[in-house]
């Protein structure tokens, strides 16, 4: 279907800057939500360009959006307009990073290069074996389709696996500059991490039913039923974007609430 | 630590080869000891880079990526034999009017450091991308 031009001037009043100045001059929370609103829905191409960018890793990608739609309001709601830069370069880094925190808090930057020594070692004992078998080196896409990776990732797990070696316990860590450096293995084994856990977690299963119903809803559905945030909120007839305010202010409740049984 | 040495790597100006210097970037960059959420970034820029190079020059030309090591950032340059932009002339209209391809630019510029383009029509466009390492 063909786009209708728009005219010069409904073109200048729909520019985030305009916007911008009318939100700063609004009077009233209606007309305030409403600009806010419209700032939403011309920047929600640029959240889903940057979302896809992330695609390919295992989160699905109306959460992605979700979670880069939650730093695109924050950017609207922190950008000033003297700046003198472009409100969309404002956001960029914000929207990436709520969506690089989304994987961080889901173990991603523990998974990343484990993922990677993982697939290192599969990569690795594949190859032995399709030598074996076809009696020549094998290519990366077999030793790929072997292991049921994508090329580049097998590629990039080869390449970059190795950089991610176990830290030697006898390794110094600190800087260089310190006087009388540590080894890491100084710094395991004082304590049993899994006990610990243990008593986490029943400070945090005494926690959760102290919740407001909906936010232990969605608790629930998202880490004990495994559900997505798009899976939730047709489950509980909201939208996406309710289900990720309700588990972010569900999982903050919960910090307090465990802070507090632990004292 | 390899800083004070430069990569350079030629590609067909093929989408299929983008990821070839997405790979490099990442190889270059974990060696610098750039941390995972910087390395995604310049993954993030090299890629849309290569990608705006590809689809503004002659399929059977050659786009140069040069990644020049330093002890704490890291320079990328792409360099494309197309049919160049005006800098100057960049529309800067709203989002919505924005093609993927000035999304991209706006993407580069917004998660690396320094950004340059030395664009003229019919001469090519050198992309010169800086990004300092994250103190940790």
């Amino acid at each position: 279907m063909p786009r209708t031009k728009r005219t010069p001037q409904a073109a200048a009043d729909s520019h985030p800057d305009a916007i911008f100045q009318r939100l700063r001059r609004a009077r009233g929370p209606d007309q305030r939500a409403l600009l806010r609103e419209q700032l939403i829905m011309a920047h929600m191409k640029l959240v889903r360009f940057l979302a896809q960018k992330f695609a390919n890793r295992g989160e699905p990608l109306d959460d992605l959006v979700q979670v880069g739609t939650i730093g695109l309001i924050n950017a609207i709601d922190r950008f000033d307009t003297d700046r003198g830069i472009r409100f969309a370069t404002y956001a960029t880094p914000t929207i990436l990073g709520e969506i690089k925190r989304y994987f961080r808090d889901r173990g991603w930057a523990i998974k990343v290069p484990r993922k990677l020594q993982e697939i290192n070692l599969k990569a690795t004992r594949a190859a032995d074996a399709l030598v074996q078998r076809l009696d020549r080196a094998p290519t990366v896409a077999e030793i790929a389709a072997q292991i049921g990776e994508t090329e580049e990732e097998t590629l990039e797990a080869m390449e970059l696996g190795q950089h991610y070696e176990l830290a030697s316990l006898n390794g110094e860590v600190g800087s260089a500059e310190d006087e009388s450096p540590s080894v890491l293995g100084d710094y395991v084994g004082q304590r049993d991490s899994e006990t610990e856990d243990f008593g986490m977690r029943v400070r945090l299963e005494e926690a959760i039913p102290k919740l407001p119903e909906r936010e232990r809803s969605v608790i629930q559905l998202r880490f004990y039923a495994g559900m997505s945030q798009t899976d939730v909120a047709k489950k509980m007839g909201i939208s996406q974007m309710h289900v990720s305010r309700l588990q972010h202010k569900a999982i903050q409740r919960l910090k307090q609430l465990v802070r507090e049984v632990a004292e | 630590m390899s800083a004070g040495h430069r990569v350079e790597l030629r590609i067909p100006s093929r989408a299929e080869f983008v990821s070839t210097a997405r790979l490099v970037v990442s190889s270059v960059a974990c060696r610098l000891d750039f941390g995972i959420d910087a390395i995604d970034d310049l993954k993030l820029a090299v890629g849309e880079a290569c990608t705006n190079a590809i689809k503004h020059s002659p399929a059977d030309s050659e786009i140069i990526i040069a990644y020049e090591l330093h002890p704490d950032h890291l320079i990328v340059e792409v360099v494309d034999h197309g049919r160049g932009f005006d800098p100057s002339a960049r529309p800067s209209v709203d989002i919505d009017e924005l093609p993927q391809s000035g999304l991209g630019l706006m993407v580069i510029e917004a998660v690396m450091d320094e950004v340059c383009f030395q664009s003229s029509p019919e001469q090519g466009t050198r992309v010169r991308m800086v990004k300092r390492r994250p103190t940790k």
